[in-house]
């Protein structure tokens, strides 16, 4: 099912702390931002390492649906800028990833893989970031937020 | 007599323990959205209209959390082919994500991306489309899915 061509994984950063955000009122976004710096990312293509720094931010909402459930959307950003040695390439992620539930409950547990792009500023290879986001909403409405699984590929 | 007296008392008990067996296995099931003709844009620089033709499979496994809760696997991966209405750019698309669900309710529903990086077969830049999947997993572990959003950006 999965069609890739040239996929050489490289194993990166660990996956950013753990982001704690105490409830919110009921339809107020939760918003977290949390800076990270010097993450290390290896590019197989062409042996660079590259050292990221940015922030990653996520933004939960919950709200009550007019059947009575509970419809929670959650937005993340990874933003961050970085450059390879030895090649000196200027690298930049700027991607995102959107989640809605709707459960009976505000408690929950997501965990959701996605795909950043790690663009290369000039010949360099861009790469593919794969990341698992885990999101935790426990009953009274505290978020916890952490990402995990980095996994590098290029393109 | 004796005898069949235990012979029959462990009879339930035997039951009893197939049928914990069973609540146990994850119950799987999958479901396909075809895609006909499904437009999108091209968001990276022409706009042109992208026609998206293909399939998004989606894999489900249930099972009783440690808890006793839910936990749903969920696997997405699209095999789809597109068309450029204006310049006639061929494009192939086929990648997957998987979404984890834990909870106390015996249902899910969640609307998700899958990323996929939309690959020109010809000199126009390849492209990431971003489709919003809506996933709908009932109470005896059925699945539907439908495609409720898509878009595209510069890159793959």
């Amino acid at each position: 099912m999965l069609h890739r061509k040239n996929v050489k994984l490289a194993l990166t950063f660990a996956g950013l702390a753990i982001i704690m955000c105490a409830p919110a009122a009921f339809g107020q976004a939760i918003v977290n931002d949390t800076p990270f710096t010097n993450m290390s990312v290896m590019n197989s293509c062409n042996g660079d390492t590259i050292s990221v720094s940015g922030t990653f931010h996520s933004e939960t909402t919950s709200s009550t649906n007019p059947n009575g459930f509970i419809h929670t959307s959650f937005n993340s950003t990874l933003k961050g800028t970085g450059v390879g040695v030895p090649s000196r390439a200027n690298y930049v992620v700027n991607d995102g990833q959107h989640a809605e539930v709707n459960s009976k409950t505000v408690a929950m547990e997501q965990y959701m893989s996605t795909k950043m792009k790690l663009i290369a500023q000039g010949p360099s290879p861009n790469m593919t970031l794969r990341i698992t986001t885990h999101l935790v909403v426990n009953a009274n409405g505290t978020v916890k937020v952490n990402t995990s699984g980095f996994q590098a590929s290029c393109n | 007599m004796f005898q069949g007296s235990i012979r029959a008392g462990m009879l339930p008990a035997l039951l009893l323990c197939a049928a914990g067996a069973v609540a146990q296995s994850p119950v799987t099931s999958s479901y396909d959205i075809n895609l006909n003709n499904a437009v999108t844009v091209n968001g990276c620089a022409t706009g042109e209209p992208v026609a998206l033709d293909g399939t998004v499979h989606i894999d489900l496994s249930a099972s009783t959390g440690g808890a006793g809760g839910s936990h749903f696997t969920i696997t997405a991966a699209d095999n789809l082919t597109g068309s450029g209405q204006t310049t006639g750019t061929a494009y192939t698309a086929g990648d997957s994500d998987t979404y984890i669900s834990n909870s106390d309710e015996p249902s899910a529903d969640l609307t998700v991306e899958l990323k996929s990086d939309l690959k020109s077969q010809g000199s126009t830049p390849g492209l990431t489309l971003v489709q919003s999947l809506h996933i709908v997993v009932d109470t005896t572990g059925n699945i539907s899915a439908q495609v409720v959003g898509n878009s595209t950006s510069c890159g793959s």
